[in-house]
C-alpha cells in the first residue's frame, strides 16, 4: 500500500508498464471470450459459405467471414481487456484515495499533534521565562542581602578586633590600676553591637570580680605574712637573749631553735615579697657585706656547706639589706638544693666600680640551656612586669626565683647566671653602687687601719692588710709589751697618735672629714630608734673616751662590759663603736 | 598595719659564726682563760676572728671578750678554739692575784713612805 501511495504520489507513468506487460497475460485470461467470438463467427461463416453456393463466391465469402471472425474476436479480446484494465485501474485509483485520505488524515492528526506540541512547548517557555525572571530577581535581592551582610559581618569584626585589641585590654588595665567596675565599664568606648556591649559587660565584671578576689587573697596572703614575720622577729630576738642568758648545756638546742625560726622567717618573708608586701625587718643602717652574706646563709637549711670567702668594707644600704639578704639566701638554698649534699657552695664577694658583685659556685650538675633562660627570665628586671603587679613563671612548687626576680626589680640587682668553673653553676648577684656603702657604723673588719687608707675606695682589710700593718703594726707588740693596767702614760705616746683614729672608724662623721671625702662615702644622719635614747652613731662625737657610761648594757654581760669599759678608757679606744652594734637587737 | 620597731640588731646569728658545731666540744677555756693574740688579722678572716685579735693584743680574759662581742661564752669557745688550732691565738691560765701585786717589800716601802707623811 505505502509503496503504491508513493509511487502514485512520486510518479503516474510507472503505472503503465505492468498494464502493458500484463497485455498478454490479459489477452490469456479474456481468450476464452474472443475465442467464444471467433468460433461463434466462424461458424456463422461456415454457414454463410454453405448457404451461398458459388466457389467463388463461397470461397470469398469464407475468407471475408474469417477475417470478420477473426477482427470481430480480436476486438471482443481488446474490449474485454480494456474493462479489465479499466477496472482494475478504478480499483487501484480507489486504493490510492483511500490511501491519500488516510495519508491526509494522518498528516491532519501530525499536524495537530505538531500544533498541540508547539502549543505545549511555547507555554512553557513561557513558564520557563517566568521562572528565569524570578530566578534572576531573587538572585538579585539575594546578592544586595549579601552584600549587606558582609558589610554588616566586616564592621562587626571590625568591632570585635577594636574589643579585644583595644578595649578590653584597656580595661584590664584599669582594673589593675584599682578602678572599680562601674568606672571602668563607664569610660570605656562602647561597642555598637548588641552582643558585643554584652560581652564586654560580662567580661569586665568577671574581671572585676576576680580582681576583686586577687586583692582579697593578696591582702589576706600579705596579712597573715606579715604577723608570722612579727612573731618570728619576736621569737628570734628572744632566742638570741636566751642564747646570751643561759649556759652552753642549752645553747646547742636554742641554736637550733634559732636556725628553725630564721627559715620561717624567711618562708613567711616570700609569701610577704609575692604578696607584694615587704621584707619583715627593716634595718636602719648599712649592714656589713658580712653580716649580710651570714644573715641569708642562716636562713637556708644546709648553711653549714656555704662557705663565704668575704673581704673589703663594702655594706648594704640599710633599706635594701633586708631584700639583698633574702635574695642571697634564696640562690644559695637553690645552690644548695642542687648540688650533691657533700659539696659545699662558695660564696665570693667582689667590690668594683659598678657595684659589689657576689658569686654563688655549687659543685652540683649544671643546669641545662633552657633551666638557664627559665632562670634568667625569672630574675630579670623587667618594668613592664613588675609595673602589671604580675607573677610571672610562678608554680606551685618553686617560688624561689620569683621572689628573687620581684626583690630584684625592686632594688636594682641585676643577676645572672652562668656555668660554674667548679662543674655546676654559677650565680652572679651585682648590687649596684646606690646600695652599697661603707660599713661604717659596722664593726667594719679594717676598721683600726681604716682612716690611713681612707681615700681608697677598696680600703678594705684586704688591702690595708699589706699596705698599712706595717707603719702601726711597729707600735702594737710594744703596746702590748708595757700594756700593764697602770700602763696609761707611755701608751698614750703612740695612743695620742691613735686616738684621732678611733674616733673615724667607730663613726661614719668622722669620716667625710678625713682625706676620704671625696669618696662616696655616705653619711648616715644618726638616727633615734624607737625604745632607744641616743643612738648609738652619736657616740662618735663623743670626744671623752668614758662613753660606755651611755651605754645601757642589757642584762647579763654587765660586769663584764663594764670592765671592758674601763680598759678601753684606760687604752683610749672607743669601745662603743666595737660593742654596740651586737647588742643593739634588743 | 602597725609597723613593728625597726631592727637595729645584727641579722648574723650565732650558729652562723659557729658552723653548727657543738659549743660543748670545746671545754678548753674557762671563764677566765686569759687569751694572747698572735699578730694581726688576715685578710678574709671572719670579723669575729678579727675582732678578738684585735683585742687581744694585750691579755683579755675569755668572760670579758664575750661580754665586749656580745657573743654567748659557748660561741666563742668556738671560736677561740678555732683560732688556738690555727696558732693565732695562745690561752694561759688566769694569772693569781698574788702574782699582779707588787712585791711585798715593794708594798711595805710605801706603806712606811705613807705613815712618814
Amino acid at each position: 500500500m505505502g509503496y503504491r501511495l508513493m509511487s502514485t504520489q512520486g510518479s503516474p507513468l510507472p503505472f503503465q508498464p505492468p498494464r502493458r506487460s500484463g497485455g498478454l497475460r490479459a489477452v490469456a485470461r479474456a481468450a476464452p471470450i474472443p475465442l467464444a467470438v471467433t468460433v461463434a463467427a466462424a461458424v456463422a461463416c461456415a454457414a454463410a459459405v454453405r448457404r451461398v453456393s458459388g466457389h467463388q463466391d463461397r470461397l470469398l465469402v469464407a475468407a471475408a467471414g474469417g477475417l470478420a471472425a477473426v477482427l470481430l474476436g480480436t476486438v471482443a479480446a481488446l474490449a474485454a481487456s480494456r474493462r479489465r484494465a479499466l477496472r482494475q485501474v478504478r480499483s487501484e485509483a480507489a486504493e490510492l484515495r483511500e490511501d491519500t485520505a488516510r495519508t491526509l488524515a494522518l498528516h491532519a492528526e501530525a499536524t495537530r499533534q505538531a500544533a498541540a506540541e508547539l502549543d505545549a512547548a511555547r507555554r512553557s517557555a513561557r513558564e520557563a521565562e517566568v521562572r528565569r525572571r524570578a530566578w534572576a530577581e531573587t538572585e538579585t535581592s539575594l546578592r544586595a542581602a549579601l552584600r549587606a551582610q558582609t558589610a554588616r559581618a566586616a564592621e562587626l569584626e571590625d568591632e570585635a578586633a577594636q574589643l579585644a585589641e583595644a578595649t578590653i585590654p584597656l580595661a584590664v588595665e584599669r582594673m589593675r590600676e584599682g578602678e572599680s567596675t562601674g568606672t571602668v565599664l563607664a569610660e570605656l568606648p562602647r561597642p555598637a553591637g548588641q552582643v558585643l556591649r554584652k560581652l564586654l559587660d560580662v567580661t569586665v565584671r568577671e574581671l572585676g570580680s576576680s580582681e576583686r578576689n586577687r586583692a582579697a587573697g593578696m591582702a589576706a596572703c600579705a596579712s597573715a605574712a606579715a604577723r608570722v614575720q612579727a612573731l618570728t622577729t619576736t621569737m628570734l630576738a628572744d632566742l638570741r637573749e636566751l642564747e646570751q642568758r643561759h649556759d652552753e648545756s642549752v645553747l646547742d638546742d636554742l641554736l637550733r631553735l634559732d636556725h628553725c625560726a630564721a627559715q620561717t622567717g624567711r618562708l613567711a618573708d616570700s609569701v610577704a615579697v609575692l604578696s607584694g608586701s615587704r621584707s619583715g625587718r627593716r634595718w636602719t643602717r648599712p649592714i656589713a657585706m658580712e653580716s649580710v652574706l651570714r644573715g641569708a646563709m642562716g636562713r637556708i637549711h644546709a648553711y653549714r656547706r656555704v662557705r663565704l670567702h668575704t673581704t673589703g668594707g663594702a655594706a648594704v644600704a640599710g633599706h635594701a639589706a633586708e631584700g639583698v639578704m633574702h635574695v642571697l639566701a634564696e640562690l644559695m638554698d637553690n645552690a644548695c638544693n642542687f648540688s650533691p649534699p657533700s659539696e659545699e657552695v662558695h660564696v665570693y664577694v667582689q667590690e668594683s666600680h659598678s657595684g659589689v658583685v657576689v658569686t654563688i659556685e655549687d659543685a652540683g650538675h649544671a643546669m641545662p640551656e633552657a633551666d638557664l633562660t627559665r632562670a634568667e627570665r625569672l630574675v630579670a628586671g623587667d618594668p613592664s612586669e613588675a609595673a602589671a603587679d604580675l607573677l610571672p613563671g610562678l608554680s606551685g612548687t618553686r617560688i624561689g626565683l620569683t621572689v628573687v626576680g620581684r626583690l630584684a626589680r625592686k632594688h636594682g640587682l641585676r643577676i645572672s647566671f652562668r656555668p660554674s668553673s667548679r662543674g655546676g653553676t654559677g650565680v652572679v648577684v651585682l648590687i649596684p653602687p646606690k646600695l652599697v656603702t661603707r660599713a661604717a657604723v659596722e664593726y667594719a673588719p679594717g676598721s683600726y687601719t681604716t682612716p690611713p687608707a681612707v681615700g681608697g675606695r677598696y680600703a678594705g682589710p684586704a688591702d690595708t692588710g699589706a699596705g698599712y700593718d706595717g707603719f702601726p703594726e711597729p707600735a702594737r707588740p710594744e703596746e702590748i709589751g708595757h700594756a700593764g693596767p697602770a700602763d696609761t702614760g707611755p701608751g698614750h705616746g703612740p695612743g695620742s697618735g691613735v686616738r684621732p683614729r678611733t674616733a673615724g672608724p667607730g663613726t661614719t662623721p668622722g669620716d667625710p672629714a678625713s682625706p676620704g671625702a671625696g669618696t662616696p662615702v655616705p653619711v648616715p644622719l644618726p638616727r633615734r630608734t624607737r625604745g632607744r635614747g641616743i643612738p648609738d652613731t652619736l657616740s662618735g662625737y663623743d670626744p671623752s673616751p668614758g662613753a660606755p657610761a651611755r651605754e645601757v648594757p642589757p642584762g647579763g654581760a654587765d660586769a663584764g662590759d663594764r670592765f671592758g669599759a674601763f680598759r678601753d678608757a684606760a687604752t683610749g679606744r672607743d669601745r662603743g663603736s666595737a660593742d654596740s652594734e651586737g647588742e643593739g637587737g634588743r | 598595719m602597725i609597723r613593728r620597731p625597726v631592727d637595729s640588731g645584727s641579722p648574723d646569728r650565732f650558729y652562723t659564726l659557729i658552723g653548727g658545731r657543738s659549743s660543748t666540744a670545746t671545754k678548753g677555756f674557762d671563764l677566765a682563760t686569759v687569751i694572747t693574740a698572735h699578730g694581726e688579722p688576715l685578710p678574709g678572716m671572719p670579723s669575729e676572728h678579727v675582732r678578738i685579735l684585735r683585742m687581744c693584743r694585750r691579755p683579755v680574759a675569755v668572760l670579758e671578750l664575750a661580754s665586749r662581742l656580745a657573743l654567748p661564752v659557748g660561741v666563742l669557745r668556738v671560736l677561740l678554739a678555732d683560732l688556738l688550732s690555727a696558732q693565732r691565738i695562745t690561752a694561759h691560765a688566769p694569772t693569781t692575784a698574788a702574782e699582779l701585786l707588787p712585791p711585798s717589800d715593794m708594798l711595805r716601802k710605801v706603806l712606811r713612805a705613807l705613815h712618814n707623811l
